[in-house]
This record gives C-alpha cells, sequence and structure tokens, in this order.
C-alpha cells in the first residue's frame, strides 16, 4: 500500500523532494516510462535515474563539470575555502586527489583497521554490553559513533571525547543538508557559514599544533607533505581546507553505510545466514550490496558544459543534473530483480554509492573497512540480535543523507 | 579475444573478452575480485595488475595519467599496468596478467 504521502505526490510535477521522508524507490519506479531522465520542477534541474547516463556523465567530467567549479565566494567559504578538494578542477584536482589516495592506501587502510577502527568497536560494544539490558540503539549507541571516532583518531584528535564526537556528527549532518540543497537561498546559505566556522573552530587548534609539533596524523602528513604537491606557500587556510573534505568524507557518509548494513543484516534471514558463515566473501557481497540498495549519499549534482542530448532528452549549457543514484543503483536495465539483496550478484561492486571517475570516493576502502567490522563486532558480541518489536522501528528518512534508523535491537545476555 | 588472469588467490581465470571497453571490465565483468574504485578514468591505482613479462614488451605504453597514478599502487613492479588503460584488441589474445594486491574490493 502506497504511503499516503506518496500517493498524494503521483500525478503531481515530479520533484525528488516529493519523497522526502518516505521510501522512494516505488516513486522512481512509476517515471521510469518517463525515460531515464525526468525534469524536476522544484530543484529546477534534470534528474538522471538511469545507471549508464549517471556513470557516464561522471566518467565525463569535461563535458559534465562538477557545479563547485563555478561556485559564489559564499559556497567557498562554507565548503572550508578554495583548497577543498571539491572544489578544485583539472591537473590541480588530480594532484589533490593523489595526495588523499596516498592516506588511504590499502596497507594504510589495513593499519587503520587494526589502530583506528578495532580499539573504537571495542569501546562502543563493551558500553553496550556494560549495560546489562540486553538493548540498544545500534545507530546512536554503535555506528553513528564509529566513523567520527576513526577520523578523528585519523586527524589527531582525541577520539574518545564524547562530546566532541557529538559535535562532530551534529555539524556535518548540518553541512551536509546545507550541500543537499544545493545552497538554495540565502538562509540556507548562512546556516552554511555558521556551520562551517564552527567546524574550522574545531579543526584549528589541532592545524596549529601539528604545525609545529608535527605527529604521525593526517592532518601532520598534510603540513609536512602536501607542499611538495602543491609548493611551499600553503596556507594555514589551505590546510583547513583540505583537511575540512578529509573531516567531513570520514565522519559522515559511513555513518549511514553502517546503518544500511546492520539494517540489512538485521532483516534478510537469508543475507544475515550467509555473512555468519562467511566473515569474508559473503559479507563484502552484503556490503555491496547494502551500498547498491540504500546508498548513503542519495543524489549528485552536475552542470552540462555545452547542449547535449542525454537517453534522447536535450539538455542546454548551464542546466543542472541530479544523478539519481538512488534509483540509478535499482535500474532493471542494469541489475535483474534490483530490489533484491542478492549476494551472487556480479560484480558485486559495480555501483554508483561511492561515485565512478575522477570524483570517486578515496575513502572507499575504509568506509567498507569499517562497515564490515561493524557487522562482525554485532554479530559475534550481541547474542541472537534482532529487531526490538516493542520499540520504534527503522524508517528511510529525510533526502540527502539516508539510512535506515533507529536500529533499536534486543540481544541475549547471560544470567 | 580472451585473456587469462590470476587472481589474488593464485587461480587461473579464462576470460573472453565480451562487450567490455577494457581489460579491467573484462575481469570485473567475470566477476573477480577487483576495486576499480574510480570505473575506469585511470583515477586511481584499484585496477592494478602484473602483465606477465613476455607479454608487456607488447602492450601500448602508458599515458600520462596512467603514468602519475601508477605510483599509488601497491607493490608496484616493472610490469605493473592499470587494467583500466588496456583495451581490448585482437594483438592481446591470450594475454596473462596476475592481480596485484590490494585490488580486492
Amino acid at each position: 500500500m502506497l504511503d499516503s504521502k506518496l500517493s498524494a505526490s503521483i500525478g503531481q510535477p515530479f520533484s525528488i523532494k516529493n519523497v522526502e521522508d518516505i521510501e522512494p524507490w516505488e516513486y522512481y519506479e512509476a517515471l521510469r516510462g518517463d525515460g531515464p531522465i525526468v525534469w524536476d520542477t522544484q530543484m529546477n534541474a534534470w534528474a538522471v535515474l538511469g545507471f549508464e547516463e549517471c556513470a557516464f556523465i561522471e566518467m565525463n567530467e569535461d563535458r559534465f563539470r562538477n557545479p563547485y567549479q563555478t561556485v559564489p565566494p559564499v559556497v567557498v567559504e562554507i565548503k572550508g575555502g578554495g583548497r577543498n578538494i571539491t572544489l578544485l578542477s583539472g591537473e590541480e584536482h588530480m594532484r589533490m586527489r593523489r595526495f588523499f589516495l596516498k592516506l588511504m592506501t590499502p596497507p594504510l587502510v589495513e593499519g587503520y583497521r587494526n589502530n583506528q577502527v578495532a580499539p573504537t568497536i571495542n569501546m562502543l560494544m563493551k558500553r553496550i554490553l556494560a549495560k546489562g539490558t540486553g538493548k540498544a540503539d545500534l545507530t546512536a549507541e554503535f555506528g553513528d559513533q564509529i566513523p567520527p571516532r576513526v577520523i578523528a583518531a585519523l586527524l589527531g584528535m582525541p577520539w574518545e571525547d564524547d562530546a566532541m564526537v557529538a559535535r562532530i556528527l551534529h555539524l556535518h549532518e548540518e553541512i551536509m543538508e546545507v550541500i543537499g540543497s544545493g545552497f538554495a537561498t540565502e538562509d540556507i546559505r548562512q546556516k552554511g557559514l555558521r556551520v562551517s566556522k564552527d567546524i574550522n573552530d574545531m579543526l584549528l587548534p589541532y592545524i596549529r599544533d601539528r604545525k609545529a609539533n608535527p605527529r604521525d596524523d593526517f592532518i601532520s602528513r598534510v603540513w609536512t607533505e602536501a607542499p611538495s604537491e602543491f609548493g611551499d606557500d600553503l596556507t594555514e587556510e589551505d590546510v583547513v581546507a583540505i583537511c575540512r573534505e578529509l573531516f567531513l568524507g570520514g565522519a559522515d557518509t559511513t555513518v549511514h553505510g553502517i546503518a544500511n548494513i546492520l539494517y540489512l543484516v538485521l532483516t534478510n534471514a537469508d543475507i544475515r545466514a550467509a555473512v555468519e558463515a562467511d566473515r569474508k566473501t559473503a559479507l563484502s557481497s552484503a556490503v555491496e550490496e547494502s551500498m547498491r540498495l540504500y546508498g548513503s549519499v542519495m543524489y549528485r549534482f552536475r552542470v552540462a558544459n555545452d547542449d547535449c542530448t542525454i537517453a534522447g532528452t536535450e539538455v542546454k549549457r548551464d542546466q543542472r543534473l541530479i544523478l539519481l543514484h538512488s534509483a540509478a543503483n535499482r535500474d532493471p536495465g542494469k541489475y535483474a530483480c534490483p530490489h533484491a539483496a542478492d549476494l551472487a550478484r556480479k560484480p558485486a561492486a559495480d555501483h554508483l554509492a561511492f561515485n565512478k571517475g575522477p570524483r570517486s570516493c578515496v575513502g572507499m576502502g575504509l568506509a567498507r573497512a569499517e562497515m564490515r567490522d561493524a557487522v562482525s563486532a554485532v554479530l559475534d558480541n550481541l547474542s541472537n540480535v534482532r529487531l526490538d518489536p516493542e520499540a520504534e522501528q527503522p524508517g528511510f528518512k529525510s533526502l540527502f543523507m539516508r539510512s535506515w534508523r533507529p536500529l533499536n535491537v534486543v540481544f541475549d545476555v547471560a544470567r | 579475444m580472451h585473456i587469462v588472469v590470476f587472481d589474488q588467490e593464485g587461480v587461473r581465470h579464462e576470460i573472453a573478452g565480451g562487450s567490455a571497453s577494457s581489460v579491467m571490465e573484462m575481469i570485473r565483468d567475470h566477476g573477480l575480485s577487483i576495486a576499480a574504485q574510480c570505473g575506469g578514468s585511470a583515477a586511481c591505482a584499484t585496477c592494478h595488475v602484473y602483465v606477465d613479462p613476455e607479454w608487456f614488451g607488447r602492450l601500448p605504453p602508458m599515458g600520462e595519467d596512467e603514468d602519475a597514478m601508477i605510483e599509488l599502487a601497491v607493490d608496484i613492479k616493472p610490469v605493473s599496468r592499470l587494467s583500466c588503460q588496456l583495451k581490448p584488441d585482437a594483438l592481446l589474445d591470450g594475454l596473462v596478467l596476475t592481480l596485484a594486491p590490494g585490488t580486492e574490493f
């Protein structure tokens, strides 16, 4: 049965905003008959629902630019400064990307698993078990806590500081709302400036300290290694801008990724049985399927550099495109039985959750490690864990960043 | 065209070209674990392969982007290439590759 809000939306001019706070997939399916690209009246942009079309646009940045390449100064300020990787283009972007990738090579990520992810997960799991209640919200008490603590540890910040971690989470959720709106109104931009300043103020003491006292952390590596990539004139403002995207990428999207894989495992008995029996291939495939089915980031913006035709639709120069990953990742032209979680799907990692092309996520190795290790910790430590039928059930709310929450569970406690 | 790929566990796979537009896509579409995180635009190094020395000299030379990015690959060797930059070609029929460490998704 259709949600009443969804029923009211059908027949109205299309907009992704029509499915804010409700599960969007039925709405997208109803639209596919209109083709893989549909005009969004409220967002004033083309929404792209097809997988191949989204992938093509992301892979061809010379034809479809990242909108941050032509933004007003206020947006640059909201993003933390001009050296933020998302604002860079061309060779300067690729140099910054290579620098980020150097921080995230597979052997380094394996080290982060042992030195930052495992201690974080162990601390959180001990807290849950110490309550002795046999109940927990695996979003607020567990999954939401992992990425901000891990990235704080990697940046060289006090990852065990609960108040700081709560503030990191809150500020990054707020800045993502601003980003997801496309910086649409003056009120939103003013909010973005306030939140941006607050995030900068969190980072600055550590950035200033590491300049004088380098350690083995990301902030120190930015000070010591970035000048060789970007010149000796690296300023404090530049370091803030570089660290801002490390902070955002590390603290926010994986929060939703962990919630979504936990939801899949908790609600799909076949997936759970496979993952319990096989923590390597089955768990890896389950993580990929959770990202394909639910994602974290529902859409990305691009802008057409010239008049062009996409799947038979004429798009004018400088028109905006919303690459609707949450629809494209269930494109029946790409995936058989697209709404089903299928661990045998090949190739498992061929989805858009981390983007394609030169803007694909540089931290995806760490994100995958956090998601896998979070699932293993829950299955290993919380005996007979299951959704609590008497508590609030998970919903797929919000608009731009989404995950199934809350995840109120019960589990057996040894007496 | 077909290629022979040894995966990260040393298991041999024989892969036919199909409609893939790169050797990376051939490997990925066959279902092997290859991250290829950027999707094939030489913007990461997670489709890194070792080319059999018998074949290495027959490949087209690296472009500028591949040359810059391959430095980030794990355990780089003189026969290292990014498989997304290798195009299926009848002249490469029988090409032998090994998936390098750090390419698993």
